[in-house]
């Protein structure tokens, strides 16, 4: 029945090499859709947060009309209800609830999955972006003013893309952090590598061996993906003698 | 001659600080006025509230005619006519030279893009920085930054020019190539309000000096009268300490 | 840094994609002629994920593998029977019921019990298998060689979260239930690592788990000393849609067609096979 004789004896090591030889293309392709999942729900997350962010911290000035003082006051209540909620839950209930509320089947899987860590994502971004954008000179917004340009066109032309240059670091780490966290979208049956190794467990009732697997896939996708996006600030430090200020996330392990 | 800033009783303070008490101040077209006083005396806050960078507690600000601190004027339109530079130079950190020049000419005074590019470098080689057009602001010195910045705000077709202690920030040898700068401009007629600790500068160009102290202004008159025989204590003792100094 | 931002974005986009377009292969034929089971493929001898085709896998249409074991032979008998094409999706044991109530599957075959709790929310078909419950245990326990389901005074017992198994260690006099878990792959960790002395599972089950932890094995109970439970307890059916007549119809016409013999056939079969 299989190509690879299984191991008569419990040795680990045994198993956990027959594991690899009888199932690499199940937990490579758990690997696959884990990377696909978790680099682009980061960065729709993040095109998502540069959408918010500016409704989140605009300032209500008693220049405003009325009119445009409620509108104003709504975007805020708005945004920071969003950002507050999708970050004070755990993403294990999100995932339930928006999928089987609204997604299931209507959309398919993959894409739900994307769909559920993008706003996770973008939650935790608009945090990122503010404390950057605060953190920008007050001169750069000032001498935009001065020019005449209004708030909104400082912000868009000005601070918010040195904003963003600046929190690539942090929103290199939100996609590291994405890769183990896509493990939670198994509940709603995301063919991720969690759910992949839970399934392959179910096979000979071995549990060690299919963990040991998954957890050494995952510290290599951290890993490299690590290394890979220091390469590339680095880069972009070189390019650009601006100090770049590091906002770093809050934890958010489910 | 024409009034073109009238600043009446103006007040402002930061939390529990009194920062200016009561300034009453008339800018006429052509003038070059210099603000001198030791630090915390409100220069700088005076100045910021010309353009309402910093909004004033009470009093009002007419510039041309229109009511700066009147809430429905249009702030964004005004500002253009007043250009301002900075003691930290301010550049827009992720646009070259050029980039800085025209980004609010186009977006603000809807400007075609090589209309705007002909009176930035037309000004950039004013201040000597045409060779400069597209490197990126953050290689250049602070001299360099600072005539960068005063092209910027000149690309706007001011109507007067502020400036907060634009040499302050300078080392020594750079000081002269932004003074010439300035005096150039002073030539040619634009208004002027300067903060500075240029006494030299303030001696030779400025048309009125406005000495400050504690928030108030304490004398103001031709530069010749205030500094050789300045009437107030205050201003005698901050004379001696500077001129000491060089 | 601009363009190189966008050629990023856009090389992206189009991953994602060319990648979701391609989970999707099924979609040649109508649902109406698709005939698609939902299953954990984690619980062998039922049903099993592997990575290369065998005479009686499946393809997975939900994710890569295949899926084989004897709850994929009984779907694809059905398919052939209901002349529809048999798609095969692997689930999490919780989302089976929400999947079949939202119709996103037609049938659940997945060595589930008829239990009256399940049959408030789904109907069930006639039994395609009985067996019996047993108790896995350590070879070195000392409840070793207990012959009743009432010697296990003191033993922490557990079983598969929301299965009747759960309810079956109220049976066991002195045992102390413990925290059910997610799959059997946790009951064998936590049995094996001495977390708790044992769990309950169907004989099948049983053999499989025994068969690759040469560590454990599991004790059966004669008439009288096993577990007191309704006739359908021990029976696995397939979970169907309420008032889904005309499927479970259909179905049972095949069920009956396979006799108890040959059930017990193919079972042996898929144990020995694994």
């Amino acid at each position: 029945m299989y190509i690879y004789t299984k191991p008569t004896t419990d040795n680990l090591g045994q198993w956990i090499k027959f594991f690899w030889q009888e199932f690499h293309e199940l937990f490579l392709d758990g690997v696959k859709w884990t990377l696909v999942i978790s680099l682009s729900a980061t960065v729709i997350g993040l095109l998502i947060a540069i959408f918010i962010t500016p409704i989140k911290i605009q300032k209500i000035t008693n220049r405003d009309r009325l009119f445009v003082k409620i509108l104003k006051r709504i975007g805020i209540i708005l945004s920071t209800v969003y950002v507050e909620v999708l970050r004070g839950t755990p993403m294990i209930v999100q995932a339930v609830i928006i999928y089987y509320m609204f997604l299931s089947g209507k959309v398919d899987i993959i894409t739900s999955g994307i769909f559920i860590v993008s706003i996770n994502t973008s939650a935790y971004i608009v945090e990122v972006l503010r404390g950057s954008i605060e953190a920008i000179d007050k001169g750069q917004m000032e001498a935009a003013r001065s020019l005449g340009m209004t708030r909104a066109q400082a912000m868009f032309h000005i601070v918010i893309p040195q904003a963003i240059r600046n929190s690539i670091p942090a929103i290199g780490n939100e996609f590291v952090i994405n890769i183990k966290d896509t493990a939670v979208l198994n509940v709603i049956a995301v063919t991720e590598l969690f759910f992949v190794t839970d399934s392959i467990n179910g096979r000979y009732y071995r549990t060690y061996e299919a963990y040991i697997i998954a957890a050494i896939l995952y510290l290599i996708m951290t890993f490299v993906t690590t290394r890979l996006l220091y390469l590339i600030s680095n880069k972009l430090l070189n390019g650009n003698r601006n100090k770049i200020k590091i906002s770093f996330p809050t934890s958010q392990s489910y | 001659m024409e009034k073109i800033i009238e600043i009446i009783d103006l007040h402002k303070s930061f939390g529990k600080n009194k920062i200016l008490n009561g300034i009453n101040l008339d800018i006429y077209k052509g003038q070059v006025v210099c603000i001198i006083g030791p630090s915390g005396s409100g220069k700088s806050t005076l100045l910021r509230c010309l353009n309402l960078l910093e909004e004033p507690d009470q009093g009002h600000i007419i510039f041309e005619g229109k009511d700066l601190t009147d809430k429905t004027t249009d702030l964004d339109k005004l500002r253009t006519k007043m250009g301002m530079v900075f003691q930290s130079f301010n550049l827009f950190n992720n646009k070259t030279v050029l980039e800085n020049c025209i980004i609010a000419q186009m977006l603000v005074l809807k400007r075609k893009k090589e209309e705007a590019i002909t009176i930035a470098m037309e000004l950039l080689e004013k201040v000597g920085m045409k060779d400069f057009a597209n490197v990126n602001v953050n290689s250049l010195s602070g001299g360099q930054k600072q005539r960068v910045a005063i092209s910027r705000a000149l690309a706007m077709n001011p109507d007067i020019m502020l400036f907060d202690e634009p040499t302050s920030a300078l080392d020594p040898e750079m000081v002269g190539d932004v003074l010439n700068v300035m005096r150039d401009l002073a030539k040619s007629g634009m208004t002027m309000v300067v903060v500075t600790h240029e006494m030299s500068f303030a001696l030779e160009v400025s048309d009125v000096v406005v000495f400050m102290d504690q928030g108030q202004i304490l004398e103001i008159g031709d530069p010749k009268v205030i500094f050789n025989s300045p009437q107030h204590e205050r201003t005698r003792e901050f004379l001696k300490r500077v001129i000491e100094k060089r | 840094m601009r363009r190189l931002f966008s050629c990023l974005l856009l090389g992206l986009l189009i991953f994602i994609v060319s990648s979701c377009t391609n989970n999707n292969n099924t979609l040649t034929v109508n649902r109406e002629d698709q005939f698609i089971v939902g299953l954990e493929c984690g619980y062998a001898p039922f049903n099993w994920t592997t990575s290369k085709p065998t005479i009686t896998s499946v393809k997975i249409d939900n994710a890569s593998g295949y899926c084989d074991g004897y709850d994929v032979k009984i779907a694809r008998l059905i398919a052939v029977h209901l002349d529809k094409q048999l798609v095969i999706k692997a689930l999490a044991w919780e989302a089976l019921i929400p999947q079949l109530q939202a119709g996103n599957i037609d049938a659940i075959i997945a060595g589930m019990s008829p239990t009256e709790e399940r049959k408030q929310s789904i109907d069930f078909s006639d039994v395609y298998f009985t067996s019996e419950q047993v108790v896995v245990v350590r070879k070195d326990s000392p409840f070793v060689n207990v012959t009743s389901i009432h010697d296990f005074e003191g033993a922490r017992i557990t079983a598969q979260k929301e299965t009747l198994q759960e309810e079956l260690i109220d049976q066991m006099t002195g045992a102390i239930k413990a925290t059910s878990l997610e799959d059997y792959a946790a009951l064998v960790l936590a049995t094996a690592s001495g977390a708790v002395d044992g769990f309950i599972a169907e004989l099948p089950v049983a053999m499989s788990v025994v068969m690759n932890n040469s560590q454990l094995t599991y004790i059966r109970f004669s008439e009288g000393n096993g577990f007191e439970i309704d006739e359908s307890y021990i029976t696995t059916a397939i979970g169907l849609r309420k008032g889904d007549t005309v499927l479970r119809d259909q179905i049972n016409a095949v069920l009956a067609s396979i006799s108890q013999e040959t059930r017990e056939t193919w079972m042996e079969y898929f144990i020995k096979n694994e």
